[in-house]
């Protein structure tokens, strides 16, 4: 991150290639929509240039980057609400895999369940279960405190094995 | 939650962890509940990122770097923010003809004061720390209510009436507040929008027009003070906050 703070190009490209797939497989599940999710990691990539003067030094730069593809995800999602359009619908409709069909029936049912969820709780969920994230390192991303991500992780987990046995049901 | 049913919520990703939980999960139908929840997640695939998309995202990245080869610290912007709005208040202050019948004592305090809520208020409202923001909202806080106890209580009739002298002074601490409004909003868009920044920014900027005006208002009653200072100067920080949020930011960064 020092490097690419001096403008470095080849550090930027490091940083990319360790985390690009990562942070477009979150996107993708927060948003639902694989296109959103690609044109999301590439703000998210230009924000990290851009906001390079905002890294605190000494920070963690996953952290760090997590929290940009939060944030860009967020203005997204409040930017379609205010379009009216509705995200929840468009999530279970909308394959984010890019393997549409082949999608299995306990595949949609996941994620329909996760779509169904509001979105505090899908972002958590997101951060522990697919990048593996310890509640502190969440904290971090979503300018909380660990335990208030432990609770919101909970509350998620919780309705989603409730959402998850009625779509499992109707499959 | 139960002591148990936090430890199995650590250790869902740790198959270990989560056999040597079995016999609380057995008793547990809150834990198990989440566990099967959490079983369930990987059955959804991960999406790849194009490589024809990668390759555009790394030609974007490096198109970005080679304009802006050097990137200033963000302080940098907090700083000319806090000259910015600190220069107008204080200008303000010296250009309008005095006319605060407070005792200096108490026209040097709250003027101190207002100083700290620009300071704080601007300094926070950029700053990607967390810990400036209550600071600068306690000392906008604490400011704002010594404006109102430190006026001297009077209302000379030559000041005009209620209605038309408080519009004057509501004028004075909007118009003041304005330039580095403006210049906030610009640089708010560095970062993503948090609300919390974006009202510590405007009570900052709103404190340099509560500055200029202080030692020129010779009404001293606390019902104008509130209506007419503070209120505007509320209704700065408001403003900026709604306007902000509208904004779409150059960055999403913290």
């Amino acid at each position: 991150m020092e490097r690419l703070r001096e403008g470095d190009f080849r550090a930027f490209d490091a940083l990319f290639g360790r985390y690009a797939e990562r942070i477009h497989r979150f996107l993708s599940h927060r948003v639902g929509d694989a296109a959103r999710a690609e044109d999301l990691t590439q703000e998210t990539f230009l924000s990290v240039i851009r906001a390079r003067g905002r890294y605190v030094a000494g920070g963690t730069f996953r952290q760090w980057l997590y929290a940009i593809a939060a944030n860009a995800a967020r203005h997204e999602v409040r930017a379609r609400r205010r379009e009216g359009e509705r995200m929840r619908e468009m999530a279970t409709s909308s394959p984010t895999s890019g393997q549409g069909e082949a999608a299995t029936v306990h595949e949609r049912a996941v994620r329909q369940a996760l779509a169904l969820l509001a979105d505090g709780q899908r972002e958590v969920i997101l951060l522990h279960a697919y990048e593996g994230m310890t509640f502190a390192e969440i904290a971090q991303v979503l300018r909380t405190t660990a335990v208030a991500a432990r609770v919101r992780a909970h509350r998620a987990y919780r309705k989603l094995r409730e959402l998850l046995g009625p779509l499992g049901e109707e499959q | 939650m139960k002591k148990g049913c936090a430890r199995a919520l650590v250790s869902l990703s740790d198959p270990g962890a989560l056999a040597a939980l079995q016999p609380h999960l057995e008793t547990c139908a809150e834990c198990r509940a989440i566990v099967e929840a959490h079983a369930r997640l990987p059955e959804v695939r991960a999406p790849s990122l194009d490589p024809s998309i990668a390759r555009r995202i790394r030609e974007a990245g490096q198109a970005e770097l080679a304009a802006t080869p050097r990137a200033p610290p963000w302080w940098v912007g907090a700083l000319v923010l806090c000259a910015l709005a600190l220069g107008v208040g204080l200008a303000g202050a010296a250009l309008m003809p005095r006319g605060n019948l407070a005792s200096s004592a108490s026209q040097i305090g709250v003027g101190t004061l207002l100083v700290g809520a620009v300071l704080c208020g601007c300094w926070a409202g950029l700053s990607p720390g967390r810990r400036w923001r209550g600071l600068a909202l306690g000392v906008a806080l604490f400011a704002a209510a010594a404006v109102v106890a430190g006026g001297s209580g009077l209302y000379p009739v030559w000041a005009g009436g209620f209605w038309e002298a408080g519009f004057r002074c509501a004028r004075a601490v909007v118009l003041y507040a304005v330039p580095s409004s403006v210049a906030a909003l610009l640089l708010l868009r560095s970062a993503a929008f948090s609300p919390v920044r974006a009202l510590a920014a405007g009570l900052g900027t709103g404190a340099a027009g509560a500055l200029a005006l202080h030692p020129h208002c010779p009404i001293g009653q606390a019902g104008h003070l509130t209506v007419f200072h503070v209120l505007p100067w509320l209704a700065v920080a408001a403003a900026l906050l709604l306007i902000e949020r509208r904004l779409t930011p150059r960055t999403f960064a913290p």
